[in-house]
């Protein structure tokens, strides 16, 4: 069999400089949306390499994780005064430090959403308005108070002691309880997370389906990069409307259909292994002493916080 | 009888449109090594699908130790679990095979299924592991594992059933040169301890190393050739009729030059 290579091909091609208004394009839509798929797998893997860490945090029984989990949620939640939270704050950031999570990353994020929310939420709850009390910061004053439905505006209105004390409490509990979630999340692999629920009795089938449309995220939104990536890079420049849409469609069909031949064939691969519509697992739930030590530890640092409370 | 797998007159075409294989009609042996090859799109894969009664062919019959494989004999749970509890099918792409949520969980996949005792199957999948030195991957997710590791966890949850019978599609497709060695010899040697083999490729090397009966396919999804390894491999004709060896070029220091040959069996210069 001779290759007919076609003569173009062994000759160097006569290039034409492009002319015209030099420029920074803007990024379309669809490269904003695909380049997002590329984010998911991103966060993923920085998941999995977390909880892949030999850190006593990252190989505690994920039952056990999630029952602490929930005990300190409980905790967070029910806890009124600043010294008490800030001591789960404090027993936060040794978990962190436990898991070996780069605290600093973590908590530009939560941070960043916390005071956005925050200074929506907790702002108005700093003012006389909503939260009556001695004022340490004047705002603006009226002539005289006015009566607005259920609400007194009062003369002067400004930041109280109280209102600061509540907006610091209300920050900090919704701090602890995103920090407390995402040092779990991180320091967990989902498939292991998914594992805890089976002691809330969730059927296993649920939880290998959950298993595998997780998987196929990852796989589908990989494909969804690199379909992006070979799609720019054969792209010299931006295509009009119709045509960009055409293109995405048919791609978006291409991963459709990839999907479909995926968990087909994963059927098979099931059925092939003995799947009968019945999933047998193991059960690895049964927790060792130092989960046990653990757990203790985090019951008696609870306790402790309710005690720090009644003394304030 | 010695037949464990008899296929009779096997057609299928996918969506009734596309013929995928035509008129096949083939046994393997109990305890022998036996390749189906083809270039692609011959229907290799299709092949080993049916065999593992995964697809049922469109028209013809297979036979898995004298019993028909139909809808109502793999709907039969005794038979069903048989068939899966002899028969091991490592997939070419280990992502539709890897379906568990961890890669110990694959492994413990297939015994549990059968009813093994947990004991019993933990000690498979860490012998498993230890085997194809997958002992630090043991409890990582698996869509976190390279090309070469998932194949690596594929073979594993298979062996962990141990089967009479082991389907592979491709066996040295992502493993990694070392890995490809160990893989050959481990098939080499598992045929030896009595098991049958059944392997699709198109690659000429591996057929030289394992020395099976061999079936090819042709571009016409047909049977073309029956015989040993040698019969096949010999047969330079065949094998340029066939689309599995041609004429390419290569290089010797400074000079280029071409000619038939496969790298492994032909090079006469």
């Amino acid at each position: 069999m001779e290759n007919d290579i076609p003569s173009f091909l062994l000759n160097p091609e006569a290039r034409t400089i492009p002319t015209g208004r030099r420029g920074q394009r803007r990024p379309a839509f669809i490269d904003v949306t695909l380049r997002h798929a590329a984010d998911i797998v991103r966060s993923i893997r920085l998941q999995a390499d977390n909880s892949s860490k030999n850190t006593f945090i990252g190989k505690m029984n994920p039952c056990i994780k999630v029952i602490s989990f929930i005990y300190l949620i409980v905790i967070i939640s029910i806890v009124n005064s600043l010294p008490s939270q800030l001591s789960v704050t404090l027993f936060i950031f040794i978990l962190y430090s436990l898991a070996r999570i780069n605290i600093i990353q973590v908590y530009r994020k939560i941070l960043l959403v916390v005071l956005l929310f925050g200074f929506l939420v907790f702002l108005p709850a700093t003012l006389n308005v909503i939260t009556p009390g001695h004022v340490i910061i004047h705002l603006i004053s009226f002539k005289q108070p006015h009566q607005f439905w259920i609400y007194h505006i009062p003369q002067h209105i400004g930041i109280t002691v109280e209102g600061s004390r509540v907006a610091a409490l209300l920050l900090l509990r919704v701090l602890n309880s995103v920090s407390l979630t995402l040092v779990v999340v991180y320091s967990t692999s989902f498939p292991r997370l998914l594992k805890a629920f089976r002691i809330f009795l969730v059927p296993v089938t649920l939880l290998m389906t959950v298993s595998l449309a997780y998987k196929y995220i990852l796989i589908l939104s990989e494909t969804v990069g690199d379909t992006y990536r070979a799609m720019k890079s054969r792209l010299i420049q931006r295509v009009p409307g119709k045509a960009a849409r055409e293109l995405t469609g048919s791609r978006f069909f291409f991963i459709f259909k990839r999907s479909q031949t995926l968990y087909e064939m994963s059927y098979h691969g099931m059925i092939s292994r003995g799947y009968d519509g019945k999933i047998n697992m193991i059960d690895n739930r049964r927790p060792g002493l130092r989960d046990v030590v653990a757990l203790a530890v985090v019951v008696f640092f609870g306790i402790g916080v309710i005690l720090i409370q009644s003394m304030a | 009888m010695n037949n464990v797998i008899a296929l009779e007159n096997v057609s299928y075409r996918y969506y009734s449109k596309v013929l995928a294989l035509n008129d096949i009609n083939l046994q393997v042996n109990k305890g022998e090594i036996f390749c189906i090859m083809g270039q692609n799109g011959s229907g290799k894969s299709t092949l080993l699908n049916i065999i593992n009664g995964l697809i049922l062919p469109e028209s013809g019959h297979v036979a898995f130790n004298g019993t028909p494989l139909t809808k109502a004999s793999l709907e039969d749970k005794v038979f069903n679990t048989h068939l899966r509890q002899s028969m091991g099918y490592i997939f070419q792409n280990p992502d539709v095979q890897l379906f568990c949520p961890t890669v110990f969980d694959e492994l413990l996949f297939g015994p549990l299924q059968m009813n093994m005792p947990q004991e019993k199957a933990v000690e498979r999948g860490e012998a498993m592991l230890e085997a194809l030195g997958i002992e630090e991957l043991k409890d990582r997710p698996v869509y976190m594992l390279s090309g070469g590791e998932k194949k690596r966890v594929a073979i594993a949850a298979v062996l962990t059933l141990n089967p009479d019978i082991l389907l592979i599609d491709e066996p040295l497709s992502d493993l990694d040169p070392k890995t490809q060695t160990f893989f050959t010899e481990l098939l080499l040697e598992l045929n030896r301890a009595g098991k049958t083999i059944v392997f699709a490729t198109h690659h000429l090397d591996l057929i030289d190393h394992l020395q099976p009966r061999m079936a090819v396919l042709g571009a016409d999804h047909r049977i073309q050739k029956t015989g040993t390894a040698h019969d096949i491999l010999t047969d330079k004709a065949f094998l340029v009729s066939v689309n599995l060896i041609h004429e390419h070029m290569h290089k010797h220091g400074e000079k280029t030059h071409s000619h038939f040959h496969s790298h492994y069996i032909f090079h006469e210069h």
